[in-house]
């Protein structure tokens, strides 16, 4: 339940647990009123305790306050396996669920493919492994930060690249077996000694600049000159206006220069070095090897879907 | 805008994350802006290194944060970056061939140079760029000239010119053309009443929609038969019957004959090359990418400001201001939704009566869209509820 620090809290803690209970509408699921509680304290040991240790009962009452209990008893309810709630889920969001796997792959067979999938996750039928006839329902992972519908269009996100992934790493492994690893046996041309030099001196310069900007703005930077995201795509994301986006990538794109060449000076350069070392690209063949390699792999190995992005994919489950 | 340098890519690209990625709960709080401070700085510390996580947020993101967020114009012409998903190919184009003419001399030269050629091929071979340009552009240059009556005018031949007076109807043209319909109109203004009063029922037929055409076909001149339409259309008009788009499909063109909603026309003239659409606010001297999609677009509508661009897998887009910005729009019927292939866009005006608070007749538009399985859906409200035919 929602403990607290102080003992004396701890009807308090009943009575907040008491009014999000009702809050929720958990009651017309089955959910008693001590088993939300324990969701509760699951959420805030989840989300909350690990970086507020010391955190107040209010503290505690504000963080449950922003969370989304309807959506929450919902999605527990459903993953109990109470009929009402299902029958209330699926109302809601069967039709939204596949709209969001066709907007998302943009090819019917794939969609229907998809959202099927996920509603599988959903009730739990992937998960009974071990033996018990119990199964474990994807909706027990949902802890209401967000809104349901936002997380379902995440994980079904998420369910999506995963399968390009392997569809990208099968399809890459074929062209290599039929075309022979040319590409991996042509190693690109040694640079010199000074190029060498003046290139670490840029690399650390670069890195130094990046590392004085905010993570908002590094984020900005990646997903436009990474991965190609149009400026609606990367507002929508931040929640900016598109203008806004445009403004940091101009701020961004001057600062840095102007970063990157007072870096190179401090390092002993010129101010004629510095630009040159700048301006001359010393890896534009081998930047264009790499990236003509990777939008290779990253074809149309899956029909009718987005782009995903051009830059190298690590292995890592995204989940 | 100006780049970033390519060092800065490339330190971006070598990054790498640990291999803890926020769940999804995080993710869509992240995305909703629903985080702390603190929690949303620790997201955007694993986004900026992370590019799968990246690829999840904005995957999900909902349709409208994409597809509603406004388009401006400038900021397609200059840099081609309204859907970089597609248009990088160009992107990397422009960003290799530009900065080569660092020198602003050389770019100007360029520049002149380009248009020493097309005034070259304006002058040694009028007729050959005639037949080059898609129709729509054909026939808005066409009307210019007549109306203009400047010495271009003798490089249309009589037939371009009588098809532009009958097929553009916008308001200077009809008061300056002289072809048989604007004739029609110009007895219709005497009288001192709209066109739609003259007795001319508006048609019911597509006001301006085509299939996108091979670019050869839509350059191909109206054959012989075509010609005589302007009269043929007139004398349709007056039995309150239209040729519409079966008349002009030989040439690609559409019907826009309705007298009263075909005033409302745009001034932009639209075209879609290689599945994007694109308008021009030039009588096709120059043209504008509008509107990319992930899936390829195949065919337009458009009545006035009110433009839908349809394509491949259902998609299918919708601006109410000539392209300034876009709606996705998703036609469905109780559980089933389009999802084959869109061919063929009809938007038909229908006369309300009587005049709006700015004098323009009243009307309402109904949008019908012909797909590759032969579903016919049509909506009367703008796209919100859908029909099936």
């Amino acid at each position: 339940m929602l403990k607290s620090a102080q003992p004396g809290d701890g009807k308090a803690a009943a009575a907040l647990a008491a009014a999000l209970y009702e809050r929720s509408g958990a009651a017309a699921y089955g959910l008693s009123v001590e088993r939300f509680a324990v969701i509760l304290d699951e959420i805030l040991h989840k989300h909350y305790l690990p970086n507020s240790t010391h955190a107040s009962l209010q503290q505690k009452a504000d963080f449950c306050a922003g969370l989304r209990v309807e959506e929450l008893a919902l999605a527990r309810a459903c993953a109990a396996g109470n009929e009402q709630a299902w029958h209330d889920f699926i109302s809601r969001y069967r039709q939204k669920l596949h709209r969001m796997a066709l907007h998302i792959t943009r090819d019917g067979a794939h969609a229907a493919d998809l959202a099927d999938s996920l509603f599988a996750d959903l009730y739990g039928v992937n998960a009974a492994q071990d033996g018990q006839d119990r199964r474990k329902s994807k909706l027990l992972s949902y802890t209401g930060r967000g809104s349901l519908e936002g997380w379902l269009r995440t994980v079904m996100a998420q369910e999506f690249i995963n399968r390009y992934r392997k569809q990208k790493r099968t399809v890459s492994l074929e062209e290599q077996t039929e075309e022979g690893v040319q590409f991996a046996a042509a190693a690109p041309d040694p640079a010199s000694a000074s190029d060498g030099i003046s290139q670490r001196r840029l690399e650390v310069a670069t890195d130094e600049a990046l590392a004085e900007l905010s993570s908002e703005d590094r984020f900005t930077l990646a997903s436009y000159y990474l991965d190609g995201r149009t400026l609606a795509e990367i507002a929508g994301t931040l929640g900016l206006h598109e203008s806004s986006v445009s403004r940091r990538l101009d701020r961004l794109a001057t600062g840095l220069r102007k970063r990157i060449l007072a870096g190179l000076r401090m390092q002993g350069m010129s101010h004629a070095q510095a630009t040159e070392a700048l301006e001359t690209d010393v890896r534009d063949v081998g930047l264009n090897l790499r990236s003509r390699l990777t939008q290779d792999s990253a074809g149309d190995s899956f029909p009718g879907s987005r782009k995903v992005s051009a830059q190298d994919a690590g292995d890592g489950n995204a989940d | 805008m100006t780049n970033a340098p390519k060092i800065v890519i490339d330190r971006l690209r070598a990054a790498r994350p640990d291999q803890t990625h926020p769940d999804a709960d995080l993710l869509t709080a992240f995305a909703e802006q629903a985080l702390s401070e603190a929690e949303r700085e620790g997201v955007l510390e694993h986004l900026t290194l992370c590019g799968d996580c990246r690829e999840v947020i904005v995957v999900a993101l909902p349709a409208a944060d994409i597809e509603i967020a406004d388009v401006p114009v400038a900021a397609e012409t200059d840099a081609v970056r309204t859907k970089p998903r597609q248009a990088k190919p160009e992107r990397s184009w422009l960003n290799t061939v530009w900065p080569r003419l660092a020198r602003p001399n050389l770019r100007w030269a360029a520049l002149a140079a380009g248009v020493v050629v097309a005034a070259s091929l304006v002058l040694t071979h009028p007729g050959k760029l005639n037949q080059q340009q898609p129709p729509s552009a054909n026939r808005q240059s066409a009307s210019i000239a007549s109306t203009s009556g400047s010495t271009s005018a003798s490089t249309s031949s009589a037939s371009d010119s009588e098809l532009a007076a009958s097929s553009v109807p916008t308001p200077s043209r009809e008061a300056n053309s002289d072809g048989p319909l604007a004739d029609n109109k110009k007895e219709a203004a005497r009288a001192g009443k709209p066109p739609a009063a003259t007795g001319l029922r508006p048609s019911p037929e597509t006001l301006m929609a085509r299939n996108d055409w091979p670019p050869i076909e839509k350059a191909k001149p109206a054959p012989p038969s075509t010609a005589t339409l302007g009269s043929d259309t007139n004398e349709q008009q007056k039995t309150g019957t239209l040729p519409g788009a079966d008349v002009m499909s030989g040439t690609g063109f559409s019907s826009s004959t309705g007298p009263a909603l075909a005033q409302r026309n745009s001034a932009f003239t639209w075209t879609i090359v290689g599945g994007v659409l694109q308008r021009s606010r030039d009588s096709g001297q120059s043209w504008q990418n509008v509107l990319h999609s992930d899936h390829p677009l195949l065919c337009y509508g458009s009545e006035g400001d009110d433009v839908w661009a349809g394509g491949k897998v259902g998609t299918l887009f919708h601006s109410t201001n000539n392209g300034e910005s876009w709606v996705q729009v998703h036609p469905s019927i109780e559980a089933q939704q389009l999802i084959s292939d869109i061919t063929r866009i009809d938007v038909r005006g229908t006369d309300l009566g009587g005049t709006d608070l700015q004098g323009d007749p009243r009307s309402a538009t109904q949008i019908v869209v012909s797909t590759s399985n032969n579903e016919v859906w049509s909506s009367a409200d703008g796209g919100k509820t859908w029909q099936k035919n």
